[in-house]
């Protein structure tokens, strides 16, 4: 036995016990605490962000049930998704198969790159119930009624005098019941009259907005009388006081109810036919309460004709089944007898017809023969203006008349679109499942992904090259010459950045760096002008070009030149010792770009390539300006009419939300490819 | 040991000269290295021992002087860079292995696209290989997904996977923790002793003695001695000065 040294170090032999995390550090609590309140100030910062959030949450809520006017998105949506192509039946269904294949290559790119959890699913089986319900749910609720004005009084609201319009043509559908009643009922005073929510003709709009205002001017009166007979107030300004009260009280002394007279007088009714002669039915109301109802014998224009028995009395008309009507302009091919298109003899053409349509605004209702005469004058029809809903809009009304008529519009496409999702993601699933993948093969989802994108630009190709390019428009358009800008621009780009870094070849080098430096140096919008004006001008056979393929051009070569300096930065982010070692195991130059330092490259851009998507998609909108109907273009022509006027807000962020709803999309692709993927990710998340 | 002086060498450097800018890093460097001979390649930082091996693959020009590696001679000419190149193996401090290819696709990759194996050929010889470094069961992981010490035996399968007649190893264990230059070095050794030609240079001193033919000590540029690892490291003999101020640092 030797005796062991003596010991120079210090041995512990009693370990500290593995514990837990301390609970407020880690879960949701340590989240919290973490990020939203770890010091004073943050907290501050949290809680006023937290407080503006809410805020505009709130309102933008209230403004789009009760404030808002979306009729210019629910009435346009076939407008703003494919522009003047609604107008030809066969390119609509080829818009609408192309979305369904592309819906069913989202499902098989969601399984082979992710994963769709159970709370993804989940979420999307809401959507789709709630779209399937929601109008189920909506249609029992009862459309608004209209509120009319007959009689002989101009209304004066502010700077606004409006003539009772005692004619008017309105639309209906055959067998549609109307119902007309007297709305001395619910205006006994002022007060009903300036609470009703309805549709209303332009006279009585402005006979509520003055019920409004004298009642702001009765709140007024009282406040001032107050101030009168309090003793704090200083003698001056009790004088001030009651100057303004007696000037109050001369403007607001007779209510509204009582100038215009409209609770006395009784009236007549007449409803004619559309030729301006025929009388359908005649009433007389009497008195508070009469009601006449009638069915509509058949669906097209109808006269209604009031008259007011008393002189210098208007009365308010309640109206169920009468609503306004919007006009729309459209073109399509002119069909014979047998319902084929008519060729015009010179140029070869389809003849092209402009018709005027009249739609109802509470539905898709519309006909197509021309506004009725009488007396050789066309009789006024009840006016779609954006004041016409009157006051602050009930939930039920908002149901009703936007998101019920907006859910049943895309649903027809949107569910479809859901079902392919789910159905490629499964045909995939059963697929990975049924052939469990060799650990060095990749599962099957993954190649088929690959081919199936591969494919799906020649089957899309193969859809809509039958389609007439000037009739391109709306977010169609928009996503068209997004695909083929990236599609088509990727190799373009990936040989300028391979071609600025051959240093063996100053010629190809240079002429990159130029083509590069020099498309980078302009503006898109120029590139724009150039593809779409002044090369015309240099060979005139350009311009036979429909214009939506020479902004792809330009699209093209400018997203090409971003791309390529995007690439060359990924390119040079790989390390030499990548080249070396691919250079020491023998491979030739093309083959270490091809297989080592490309791969690489790609993968270490993804997320600045996908910026330049989704940039890309959103500068499309910039080919309004050479005259083509892209989904801005398209939200700007429909804000133009008449129809539609003061509708800017609605119309533009429901673009916005198109817009950033596509975007998001394309992160969120980008984020899975990036996890999926090899690489740069790779390394850091495994 | 296996020095082999009858045996025509199978790398000749002669007078070999390299300049960065106007830095002399390659003094008139003369050597020849016979077949199955491990050589391995020691000195300060600096010293322009890197730079030689890199040479030899041609991963680095020389401006002057001869390099024959089997016959072929070393020079702008790409058919015989490229016929040196498949010859020689060569493995790298930092490893360099493909970072978006699994182990198996890094050890096949070059196979087959400069050998044209196919593929099940590549993957049977790549399954050999990473038995023969002692990793078998890490072919369908990601580098990323190694510790040091598996990812320098990947470099190592798959520059054999070429079935080079040379190895060069720069630096092979400057990267890794002590506790897997261990597992690095064994797999040295067991190739050294199946005969393949390898050139390491190296700080790994234990290596040096138990492996090497000939060392050759770098200062500035040049070789400044060579010898055998019992002489060379013989503190005892005469050595040259540079080398002796070396040793006394590392021994």
């Amino acid at each position: 036995m030797t005796e062991s040294p003596p010991s120079i170090t210090t041995i512990y032999v009693n370990d500290a016990p593995r514990r837990h995390a301390p609970l407020a550090t880690t879960g949701v609590i340590g989240w919290i605490r973490g990020n939203l309140f770890p010091s004073v100030f943050d907290s501050l910062l949290t809680v006023a962000s937290a407080l503006f959030l809410i805020a505009a949450i709130v309102s933008l809520i209230q403004w789009t049930i009760s404030g808002a006017n979306w009729y210019s998105v629910t009435r346009n949506l076939s407008n703003l998704m494919i522009g003047s192509m609604q107008a030809d039946p066969d390119a609509m269904n080829r818009v609408n198969i192309m979305t369904l294949l592309l819906a069913f290559g989202v499902g098989i790119s969601l399984r082979a790159w992710s994963r769709v959890g159970l709370r993804g699913w989940i979420g999307i089986a809401i959507i789709a119930t709630l779209m399937l319900i929601i109008p189920a749910l909506i249609s029992p609720i009862p459309l608004p009624p209209s509120f009319i004005t007959s009689g002989s009084i101009s209304v004066v609201s502010g700077s606004v005098t409006e003539i009772p319009q005692n004619t008017m043509s309105f639309i209906g559908a055959k067998g549609e019941p109307i119902r007309l009643r007297l709305a001395s009922s619910i205006t006994p005073t002022d007060a009903g009259l300036a609470g009703i929510t309805a549709f209303t003709d332009r006279a009585a709009d402005a006979l509520i907005a003055s019920a409004s205002v004298r009642l702001q001017g009765q709140g007024r009166i009282e406040e001032v009388q107050r101030l009168i007979e309090s003793s704090t107030t200083p003698a001056p300004d009790r004088a001030t006081l009651t100057t303004e009260l007696d000037a109050l009280r001369s403007i607001n002394d007779l209510s509204i109810v009582d100038i215009y007279a409209l609770n006395g007088p009784n009236m007549t009714i007449r409803l004619l036919a559309a030729d301006g002669e025929t009388v359908l039915a005649e009433a007389e109301l009497t008195q508070s309460g009469d009601e006449f109802t009638f069915t509509l014998p058949e669906s097209g224009w109808y006269i209604l004709e009031r008259t007011v028995k008393a002189e210098n009395a208007n009365t308010l008309l309640e109206m169920n089944g009468v609503y306004p009507v919007l006009e729309r302009g459209i073109t399509r091919a002119r069909l014979d007898a047998d319902g084929q298109p008519v060729m015009d003899a010179r140029s070869g053409q389809p003849q092209v017809v402009s018709i005027t349509q009249h739609i109802r605004v509470t539905d898709d209702f519309l006909v197509e023969t021309p506004q009725p005469k009488q007396n050789g004058t066309d009789v006024a029809r009840y006016l779609f203006v954006n004041n016409q809903y009157r006051g602050e809009r009930p939930l039920d009304d908002f149901l009703v008349l936007h998101l019920g008529p907006f859910t049943e519009k895309t649903r027809r496409l949107l569910l479809p679109c859901l079902a392919l999702i789910a159905l490629g993601y499964a045909a995939m699933q059963l697929l990975d499942r049924s052939y469990p993948p060799i650990p060095p093969t990749p599962k099957p989802s993954r190649r088929i992904v690959f081919w199936m994108w591969a494919i799906m630009p020649i089957l899309i190709y193969i859809l809509i090259a039958s389609t007439d390019a000037r009739s391109w428009g709306g977010l169609f358009l928009t996503f068209i010459l997004t695909a083929v800008g990236i599609v088509v621009s990727f190799p373009i780009g990936v040989l300028l950045a391979l071609g600025r870094r051959a240093e063996g070849l100053p010629a190809v080098k240079y002429f990159c760096i130029g083509v590069i430096e020099l498309v980078r140096g302009v503006p898109l919008i120029t590139v724009l002008f150039l593809a779409s004006l002044a090369l015309p001008l240099v060979n005139p056979s350009f311009s036979e070009v429909p214009g939506a393929v020479r902004a792809m051009v330009a699209i093209t070569i400018f997203s090409a030149a971003y791309l390529a300096e995007n690439v060359r930065g990924g390119l040079q982010s790989v390390p030499s010792g990548q080249t070396e070692a691919a250079k020491a195991l023998g491979m030739n130059p093309p083959q270490v770009t091809l297989f080592i330092t490309l791969p690489q490259a790609l993968r270490a851009v993804i997320p600045t390539l996908v910026g330049q998507c989704i940039s890309l998609f959103k500068d499309t909108s910039l080919v309004a300006i050479v005259g083509l109907s892209d989904l801005t273009r398209v939200a700007d022509t429909v804000v133009a009419q008449a129809e539609y006027i003061g509708l800017r807000r609605e119309t533009y962020l429901f673009i916005a939300a198109v817009y950033f709803v596509f975007s998001f999309v394309m992160a969120y692709v980008s984020r899975k490819i990036e996890d999926s993927g090899s690489g740069v990710a790779r390394q850091v998340k495994l | 040991m296996k020095t082999n002086e009858m045996q025509e060498p199978i790398i000749v450097c002669n007078g070999v000269n390299k300049w960065y800018g106007d830095f002399h890093v390659l003094r008139d460097v003369t050597v020849n290295i016979a077949q199955k001979e491990v050589v391995v390649v020691i000195g300060p930082s600096g010293s322009g021992k890197s730079t030689f091996i890199r040479c030899i693959n041609r991963l680095e020009e020389h401006q002057e002087g001869d390099i024959i590696v089997d016959g072929i001679p070393l020079g702008n000419d790409v058919r015989n860079i490229a016929a040196i190149r498949r010859e020689i193996g060569m493995v790298f401090q930092q490893f360099n292995l493909f970072p978006h290819l699994t182990v198996l696709q890094n050890i096949t990759l070059a196979p087959m696209q400069v050998r044209r194996q196919s593929r099940a050929e590549a993957e049977q010889k790549a399954y050999e290989l990473l038995e023969r470094v002692r990793i078998p069961e890490q072919a369908n992981k990601y580098p990323g997904q190694l510790s040091g010490g598996q990812q320098q035996r990947v470099a190592i399968a798959r520059a054999l996977a070429m079935e080079p007649k040379i190895m060069l190893f720069d630096e092979p264990t400057s990267a890794l923790d002590p506790e897997m230059i261990k597992e690095v070095l064994e797999v040295m050794k067991d190739l050294a002793q199946s005969g393949m030609t390898m050139i390491c240079v190296t700080h790994e001193m234990g290596f040096a003695q138990e492996v090497a033919d000939r060392i050759l000590f770098f200062d500035q540029g040049r070789i400044v001695e060579e010898g055998n690892p019992e002489t060379f490291f013989n503190l005892n003999i005469e050595h040259h000065e540079r080398t002796k101020a070396f040793l006394g640092q590392i021994l």
